[in-house]
């Protein structure tokens, strides 16, 4: 068991996520960058379920927002933390981050201020074992659903720790190979898929939005991230439509959105991510590629990204190669 | 034309499509919606994993390592050429309990005075008197015309549980604006009129919102906890293509329907009748007005 002595800024109990109820408006939820929270599930023997959308959710771990965290051990267990370097500190020492490690009872284990990155995640050999809701433990806080009462956690928790699918002796120094841990630089390049309303925008906008280095915002969460940057041009919008939808040519009559959907609104780019809202009357130029959500989870105020258009065989085949990574061939023991 | 004459597939990332039967808010590109989506349930298409369907269009979300975009698109093409004229479509048909001009949607209104995008004069004190005057009616006219036609609900979503119905009725035109600036915070089971006014909206959580409130129901929208049998299977119950006819309620039914509701024993299901709805005869009725 794992006992809560700080929940920290928004900390929350994730997995892969909840496919499938996206028709009564539940998004999927889930670790915001699943790439390094798959790792973290990996090297301490978990199941590491699958990507976003899927119906994989896996084992559940901790995703800690920004800073200030703490948690103390009630048992003997071992651990991974992957995702962000937010100066995690055990028994007054740095701990090496992507590297199973053993947490022993009655020690503390802190989360301080962002060295790179944005949310860290715990992940504990056998799984933080909350009840699944509707086949995931991933909290969506809006909803008030999954995790822990469906909130973020806070002081004087007590969360459940499942049963360990190997011997803590085997788990304990497993590493994710040096030469493949992520960086999280202030500028990336966020790969999309263009569409399905590219074609609302004049052709100079769509120019202007792929050339463009936009800067998150302040305003960014799970829900979505806003973005700073020029404003885009529609071409001229039918009259016909005008009287349904208003003069704002950015208003379309609403359809389905998804984590990753780029919407213009109004005057601003917003993309929906993880907790993402399932509908919106927003003109979409594109849909960020599945794996680039984990960059947008590692983004702060003040990063900048730049949205490369790829094709949906390049996607996948870059997906392809991301998941071959979250595999025994890429632990090292030593 | 409102049904474009070829169907739009276009890409919604690297695995979902969005199949498109038009672009304007119109129940007669609903109707074929809700066919398709039962035919695409009734199909044997494998990796979808899971279909959205809302007001115009449908996600469709599928493993790309069971089938790929090209095979997928195919198929559904296969089911879309397959299905038949509209006839008729499964429907229930729900009273929903509805208390208009309560004193909760006032209060919200009031709280959010100046994000009002009118100047209330008048004497217009809350949303609801002012849409009755925009749309040249008296509150008790705008409660009859509203709760005298069946809604067709048109999709599901936004926020859990929240829903968007159109009125069967197309003389049922009650518009209002948009707020200026959204609220910040609309009460849980609160309705209101949709943009352009063809819409009616149901708020399913404490969040924010920008359309002018009508009245509050007693019911849960969404119900996480699932104390009521009609939530036992899902958090959510109503789902696209159910029809709904508001009941108008006073403050001592609305309190005794609540009390039941938070104690769970609420009995929805009473409320609730399984029906076929005849789109043909409809669609001869009402077919250049939709």
């Amino acid at each position: 068991m794992l006992e809560i002595l700080d929940g920290g800024i928004q900390t929350t109990i994730q997995d892969c996520g909840r496919a499938g109820y996206q028709a009564i408006g539940i998004p999927p939820s889930g670790a915001f960058d699943n790439f390094a929270f798959r790792i973290g599930n990996l090297l301490v023997g978990n199941d590491t379920g699958g990507p976003l959308l899927g119906r994989k959710p896996g084992d559940a771990g901790i995703e800690i927002m920004s800073a200030r965290f703490k948690v103390r051990a009630l048992k003997d267990m071992v651990i991974s933390i992957t995702g962000a370097d937010l100066t995690p500190i055990l028994n007054n020492e740095f701990v090496p981050m992507w590297k199973a490690i053993t947490f022993r009872k009655g020690e503390i284990l802190s989360f301080n201020f962002p060295r790179s990155g944005c949310r860290a995640y715990l992940c504990v050999a056998g799984g933080i074992n909350v009840p699944q809701y509707f086949g995931s433990r991933s909290t969506y806080v809006r909803g008030r659903i999954g995790g822990l009462g469906g909130r973020p956690l806070k002081s004087g928790d007590i969360i459940e720790v499942g049963e360990p699918k190997r011997p803590l002796k085997e788990l304990e120094g497993r590493e994710f190979k040096k030469r493949e841990i992520p960086v999280y630089p202030h500028r990336q390049e966020i790969r999309v898929i263009l569409g399905p309303q590219d074609y609302l925008f004049t052709e100079e906008s769509i120019d202007l939005f792929l050339k463009t280095e936009w800067e998150v915002s302040l305003k960014a969460d799970r829900v979505g991230y806003r973005y700073v940057g020029p404003k885009l041009d529609f071409k001229p919008v039918p009259e016909y439509l005008q009287k349904v939808v208003g003069k704002d040519p950015s208003n379309i009559v609403d359809d389905p959105t998804i984590p990753g959907s780029l919407q213009w609104c109004s005057t601003q780019l917003i993309c929906l991510v993880v907790d993402a809202i399932t509908l919106g009357g927003f003109a979409k130029p594109a849909t960020v590629v599945g794996i680039d959500i984990s960059k947008l989870g590692q983004s702060f105020a003040g990063d900048v990204h730049r949205f490369v258009p790829v094709s949906v065989d390049e996607a996948l085949k870059a997906t392809e190669e991301v998941e071959e990574k979250i595999s025994e061939d890429y632990v090292v023991v030593r | 034309m409102v049904v474009y004459k070829k169907t739009a597939y276009r890409p919604l990332g690297e695995k979902s499509v969005l199949i498109e039967f038009g672009d304007e808010p119109s129940l007669l590109l609903n109707f074929r919606v809700v066919a398709f989506n039962l035919a695409i349930k009734e199909s044997d298409i494998p990796g979808i994993v899971e279909v959205n369907p809302v007001i115009r269009s449908l996600a469709v979300i599928y493993d790309p390592k069971v089938i790929s975009r090209e095979k997928l698109v195919k198929e559904l093409k296969k089911v879309e050429s397959e299905m038949k004229e509209l006839k008729e479509l499964p429907s229930r048909l729900i009273k929903w309990p509805f208390w208009y001009d309560d004193p909760y949607t006032r209060e919200c209104a009031k709280a959010h005075w100046d994000n009002w995008p009118h100047d209330y004069g008048g004497g217009c004190e809350t949303n609801i008197e002012f849409l009755a005057k925009y749309n040249g009616m008296t509150v008790d006219e705008l409660i009859k015309k509203h709760s005298g036609t069946d809604w067709w609900v048109v999709a599901v979503g936004f926020t859990p549980g929240f829903w968007t119905a159109a009125p069967l009725d197309p003389s049922v035109r009650i518009v209002g604006p948009k707020y200026k600036i959204p609220r910040t915070w609309t009460p849980p089971n609160a309705g209101a009129i949709g943009t352009a006014g063809i819409f009616f909206c149901m708020y399913s959580i404490r969040g924010a919102g920008g359309i002018p409130l009508i009245g509050i129901s007693p019911w849960n929208t969404y119900e996480p906890e699932q104390k009521n049998r009609i939530f036992k299977d899902s958090p959510v119950f109503i789902k696209v293509g159910d029809r709904v006819r508001f009941i108008p309620i006073g403050e001592d039914e609305y309190r005794e329907i609540r009390r039941k509701v938070e104690e769970g024993t609420c009995d929805y299901e009473a409320n609730i009748k399984s029906e076929t709805f005849n789109v043909k005869e409809y669609l001869e009725k009402y077919g250049g007005k939709i």
